[in-house]
């Protein structure tokens, strides 16, 4: 009896816990409208949402609303693509920092701009796309080489390894370039400051359709959670659910690693937050991940803007100095021998 | 085969390994003098070797003795000091963490150490002797809390290490940060030191090396046996008797010493310490740890990798950016070779 | 009767404030082996591993000897008792006459030199496990039974009067797991060297131990010979399985089959106590 009538009690619960993280998000971002340099009143936020110019607040906040958007897509987006990841890699530490996904996207713009002389928006973002997958490409294949395949212990240390070694490239290259040291050191922190429509109108499709193939690999996640050959067993394809995931998270974080550099952590934390709250089936989580990310992104910006007032201090350092502890916890909570097998 | 002849034979095997050992460590010190000697007498101008040996005795050889004295020695100095007390530090993590890929520059030694240099260029406004204390105060710091934090029922390897990720990818954030608000004098000196130099090497920058090399070293030629059963797991370690948590300790303060002084002198150079157990246990050949031949290694390495960025690659790279184009691809290299094999921990 | 080597007292152990063992008694008759046996989880591993002060018990203690293993300095305990733990690791590249020599370290100082003592005792390890063939082939390379062989060699090494072994025959196909208990009934016979070892297999421990330790939660359920120990109550009240125990025709020894749900009953009806506890298992 218990089994039949819990399930669409854990419904109920989990739809809850949607629409609590959703008004969350509304929260989040009028805080983000409002805080800053300066702080703006309720009814002004509402007319510049309104269209209007006017007062000196009201174009404070049309200032905002780029940099409060783009935090949004790119938390969702990075939540997102650590959900998928460790899913597909079954590993509870993979995020597309420790993958070395950010040290790749920032080395292939570095090589752009340096060899190939790009200095377009729509370039760099194809750029890092390319570094980011082509970095957890290579990471994930080395970190699954030999026996257990990819370990927590294995990816971590190829991850950090091959982000040491790309980021030492990428010294080489900028070193002797003073003309492109400015752009470079701007890879190597990630802020949403910078934000303009030009940017988001670029990177939201590709956002959009990176989602769409991770929400659509759902399933085969829950499978594949069971091991590879469990779900290849209940009929599952295997190879289709890791690619179509992989670059799905690859398309995600690529692109917001090119639209607001690296920003690590929050595909780590994000995942495992929603865990507590919806469990582990995956076509909970990734939507509890994304929404969780868009707030958590939100929230670091603003702590960032608020911290350090007047200065602002980047939203990747904030994440970083989130995230690194709640790394450590998941480690210190789980046996040796599990992180190594 | 009974006994006696048994054991004969294998007193006989155990010294042809020593032989082949000290053969290799000899060829290590042999190519540690001649690049030594080819740093000292090329830069700017080419010394002739008897000008050199003649400078060197200390007569004075007009347009020789300045640059030797005040450029090339204590350059040479600094880089085989600063390259022994790296590859030996690494080596000792390498070998009580029973992982290759667990070197202080991996696991975020070498991160606290720059943070708190950086920290105290940028913010404090210090520079020499202040900027290298606090570069070795940062270490020990961060070696410490990464002990502290990875301790449950005792400190397992794996943990360590990832915990030691962790904290360095928040290091490192914290160093971007302060070097974000830098003001562009502070900032380019600190650019410098976190690429990793021995540019503007002075003499009395080889006293702390020494003392560290000579403190730290003894230590672990102390505890070299006890590392050396380390390396079969903490169990069978504790069986044959070592204290394991007393030797770990002790190991962890004593490499981080080594790392954190060679950081605070010539910057954190990349790679060194993680190249050089895993080169000199190749020299070696397995079956021993590699102390000593680690910080010939270390030695040799840094030497070199100056000579190149200073001479022979096309614009002069600081020997940071020399080994960590040379690291770069052998660390990738070691970690599909060691997950080939399977994670020894 | 020889006397107890090794006693635990009122032990108290286990990890991270989880607590395994119960205010456990236990002695271990000199050059005896005894195997401890036990469903998961019961504790065997955890007084092995207390009994060899890999770790520190929270209350009671264990005497080797009459003296505490845990106040004893770590090397001279170490040249009194060996410990052979589950899987252990051997470092990259290691030949086995290295390895086997790793077993020397409890008799060499800081600075003293290898003796010939050190080699006489590796070779004489090497001889007993039948691994001086092996001497100078790398650890790598060998079979998963030669592998167990050799570390046996390297806790012989250490030349104690006590060995604890946890799930020696672990990972081994059967033809190694009765070539690797041979091997410690020889030593045990040659060296009368006390032999502690934790066993998965009933059957395999009553035929080759002198003495049997059952335990469930955390404490010692019987410990005797095991024509005492090894009966139908016994594999009732620790495994919570029904069995059926026969003589092994050919060892003597008892042995015990178990019935499945699917496999004819004994006459009379199980007792309720064994069925809810299989019950509350797979649960």
């Amino acid at each position: 009896m218990t089994a039949a009538a819990a399930a669409p009690q854990r419904r109920a619960a989990r739809a809850r816990w949607i629409l609590l993280l959703l008004a969350g998000l509304a929260v989040a971002a009028g805080l983000s409208l409002a805080i800053g340099a300066r702080s703006v009143p309720l009814a002004e936020i509402l007319s510049a949402l309104g269209g209007a110019r006017d007062s000196v607040g009201e174009a404070a906040v049309a200032l905002r609303i780029p940099r409060t958007l783009l935090a949004a897509a790119a938390g969702a987006a990075l939540a997102l693509a650590g959900a998928v990841m460790q899913g597909v890699t079954r590993n509870p530490l993979a995020d597309p920092g420790i993958l070395g996904v950010n040290a790749g996207a920032a080395f292939a713009v570095v090589a752009g701009i340096a060899f190939f002389g790009l200095s377009s928006v729509s370039a760099y973002v194809l750029c890092a796309i390319l570094g980011a997958g082509a970095a957890a490409a290579a990471v994930y294949a080395i970190g699954g080489i030999g026996a257990g395949g990819a370990t927590p212990l294995k990816l971590a240390l190829t991850g950090t390894a091959v982000a040491i070694a790309l980021s030492s490239l990428t010294t080489a290259i900028v070193l002797p370039r003073g003309d492109i040291a400015g752009t470079a050191r701007s890879w190597q922190t990630g802020g949403v400051g910078g934000a303009g429509y030009d940017s988001l109108r670029l990177g939201l499709p590709v956002l959009a359709l990176g989602a769409a193939l991770c929400l659509g690999a759902a399933r085969g996640l829950n499978m594949l959670g069971l091991g590879e050959e469990t779900a290849k067993g209940l009929g599952s394809r295997v190879a289709a659910t890791r690619a179509l995931a992989s670059l799905g998270a690859v398309m995600l974080c690529g692109t917001a690693t090119a639209l607001c550099g690296p920003i690590g952590f929050v595909g780590l934390v994000v995942p495992h937050a929603c865990r507590l709250l919806c469990g582990a089936d995956h076509r909970w989580l990734l939507p509890f991940s994304a929404i969780g990310g868009a707030i958590l992104l939100i929230l670091a910006d603003i702590a960032g803007r608020v911290a350090m007032r007047p200065a602002e201090m980047d939203v990747g350092i904030v994440t970083a100095f989130l995230g690194a502890p709640v790394f450590i916890w998941i480690v210190r909570r789980r046996r040796a021998g599990a992180l190594a097998q | 085969m009974t006994a006696a002849p048994l054991s004969a034979g294998l007193a006989r095997l155990r010294r042809a390994r020593t032989r082949h050992r000290a053969r290799a460590s000899a060829a290590l010190a042999l190519a540690i003098l001649a690049v030594a000697a080819l740093t000292l007498s090329i830069g700017h101008t080419v010394t002739p070797p008897l000008d050199l040996l003649r400078a060197l005795a200390g007569a004075e050889v007009p347009g020789t003795s300045f640059a030797l004295h005040q450029l090339r020695l204590p350059r040479a100095v600094l880089s085989l000091l600063s390259g022994a007390a790296f590859g030996l530090g690494g080596a000792v993590f390498q070998t009580m963490l029973r992982n290759q890929l667990a070197s202080p520059d991996i696991v975020g030694i070498t991160s606290g150490a720059g943070a708190a240099a950086v920290a105290g260029i940028v913010l404090f406004s210090l520079s020499g002797a202040a900027v290298s204390l606090l570069a070795v105060g940062g270490g020990l710091g961060v070696a410490l809390l990464i002990y502290l934090l990875a301790w449950r029922d005792g400190v397992a390897g794996t943990r360590l290490i990832l915990v030691g990720i962790g904290m360095s990818a928040m290091l490192q954030s914290a160093t971007l940060y302060i070097l974000s608000k830098a003001p562009s004098w502070t900032l380019q000196e600190a650019t410098r030191w976190l690429a990793g130099s021995v540019n503007g090497a002075q003499l009395g920058q080889a006293l702390p090396l020494l003392a560290a090399l000579a403190v730290f070293g003894t230590a672990i030629f102390l505890a070299a046996r006890d590392l050396e059963a380390l390396r079969l797991g903490d169990d069978m370690a504790a069986a044959l008797g070592v204290r394991l948590g007393r030797v770990r300790l002790m190991a962890v303060l004593a490499a981080t010493g080594l790392v954190a002084v060679a950081t605070a002198m010539a910057g954190p150079v990349a790679f060194v310490a993680f190249l050089s157990g895993p080169v000199a246990s190749r020299l070696l050949g397995p079956g021993r740890a590699p102390f000593a031949a680690a910080a010939l290694t270390g030695a040799l390495l840094v030497l070199a990798a100056d000579f190149t960025g200073q001479v022979l690659l096309p614009s002069r790279y600081p020997v940071g950016v020399v080994t960590g184009l040379l690291g770069a691809p052998y660390l990738v290299y070691l970690v599909i070779r060691q997950n080939r094999r399977g994670t020894p921990t | 009767m020889t006397a107890a080597v090794l006693i635990a007292e009122h032990l108290v152990s286990g990890y991270a404030g989880r607590r395994v063992l119960a205010g456990l008694d236990l002695e271990i008759g000199r050059g005896r082996i005894t195997a401890i046996v036990g469903a998961n989880a019961c504790g065997k591993s955890t007084l092995l591993r207390t009994m060899s002060r890999l770790i520190a018990p929270e209350a009671g203690q264990v005497l080797l000897d009459g003296r505490s293993v845990h106040r004893m300095p770590p090397r001279a305990l170490a040249r009194q008792l060996g410990v052979l733990p589950q899987s252990p690791s051997a470092p990259e590249g290691i030949t086995v006459a290295e390895l086997v020599g790793m077993g020397r370290h409890p008799h060499q100082g800081v600075l003293a030199r290898w003796s010939r003592r050190d080699d006489e005792a590796v070779a004489a390890a090497l001889e007993a496990t039948g691994t001086a063939a092996l001497a100078e082939r790398g650890l790598d390379e060998l079979s998963g039974g030669q592998r167990q062989r050799v570390w046996i060699a390297m806790a012989l090494a250490q030349e104690t009067g006590v060995l604890l072994l946890d799930e020696p025959t672990t990972y081994l196909d059967i033809a190694h797991q009765i070539e690797v208990l041979d091997l410690l009934t020889d030593l045990n016979r040659a060296r009368a060297t006390t032999i502690v070892m934790v066993l998965h297999d009933l059957n395999l421990a009553a035929r080759y131990a002198d003495r049997l330790v059952a335990m469930a939660a955390g404490r010692v359920q019987a410990a005797g010979p095991p024509a005492e120990v090894l009966t139908a109550a016994m594999v009732r009240t620790v495994f919570g399985l029904e069995a059926r125990i026969l003589d092994d025709p050919v060892s003597g020894r008892p042995m015990m089959l178990p019935y499945g749900r699917h496999h004819a009953r004994p006459a009379e009806p199980a007792p309720a106590a064994g069925r809810a506890a299989t019950g509350a298992r797979a649960g």
